[in-house]
């Protein structure tokens, strides 16, 4: 019996859980990026390229439409969750090719955190953007398996919080 | 940055086990996938192919 009410697909637990991961990763990226983005005025950010803040917003654009999903769900908005998922998907794509856009550009302007030589840092900053776009598209072919959809959704952002966590002042990896 | 890193990704997981609930090999599949990220990358850096394309990357 109590086996049974933990593995409904729709539990007050998981909605508690996914809502305050999302808070997290929202928390995360606010205090990875708020000295150089969101303290610096966004759009008026001292940015290297017009693509570097195109990238920002489709990624800001993203931790929160993840939070306005948990919450939609929590709020049996299920119509609305879905067709926010829908551009959210042509978003996660959207991301990758952004992605991988900003890292070789960041490559180009000879932009290396410390402690990654150019190798690892290109392959590990396209392969999180190519593995986050794969999860998204995992995420959405089992949409209606719930617990793996948010459970894949969840991982896909999670896994794209490093360049967000390499800023935060107590860790500082990165310059911009 | 690792730990914190870690233990985001490790929540997952970790809900799934403190709820008594079997982790979803998904959620494995895909935990594991962003934890290889790095010893994969370490490991593919200095292969001749990936050489060639970050030049042609870095020169386009």
């Amino acid at each position: 019996m109590t086996t049974s009410v933990l593995r409904t697909d729709h539990s007050r637990s998981d909605d508690v859980f996914f809502t305050i991961m999302s808070l997290v990763m929202l928390a995360t990226v606010l205090y990875g990026f708020a000295h150089t983005y969101f303290m610096a005025g966004m759009v008026r950010a001292p940015l290297p390229s017009v693509l570097v803040h195109v990238h920002g917003v489709a990624f800001t654009a993203w931790i929160l439409l993840f939070l306005v999903q948990t919450v939609l769900i929590g709020a049996r908005k299920v119509r609305l969750h879905r067709t926010l998922g829908w551009a959210g998907a042509g978003l996660a794509m959207a991301m990758m090719v952004l992605g991988v856009l900003a890292t070789n550009a960041a490559l180009r302007r000879g932009v290396v955190p410390p402690g990654f030589t150019v190798p690892v840092y290109f392959l590990l900053n396209n392969g999180q953007v190519i593995v986050f776009a794969a999860m998204v598209a995992w995420g959405v072919a089992v949409r209606y398996n719930k617990p793996v959809h948010k459970r894949l959704m969840l991982l896909a952002t999670l896994g794209i919080m490093g360049p967000a966590i390499a800023r935060w002042p107590i860790v500082q990896t990165h310059a911009n | 940055m690792t730990a914190c890193f870690f233990v985001e990704l490790m929540s997952v997981l970790l809900y799934d086990l403190l709820t008594r609930r079997r982790p979803y090999w998904q959620t494995v599949v895909a935990t594991l996938a962003v934890l290889a990220l790095m010893p994969l990358s370490q490991a593919l850096s200095g292969t001749t192919p990936m050489l060639r394309l970050l030049g042609w990357v870095l020169k386009a």
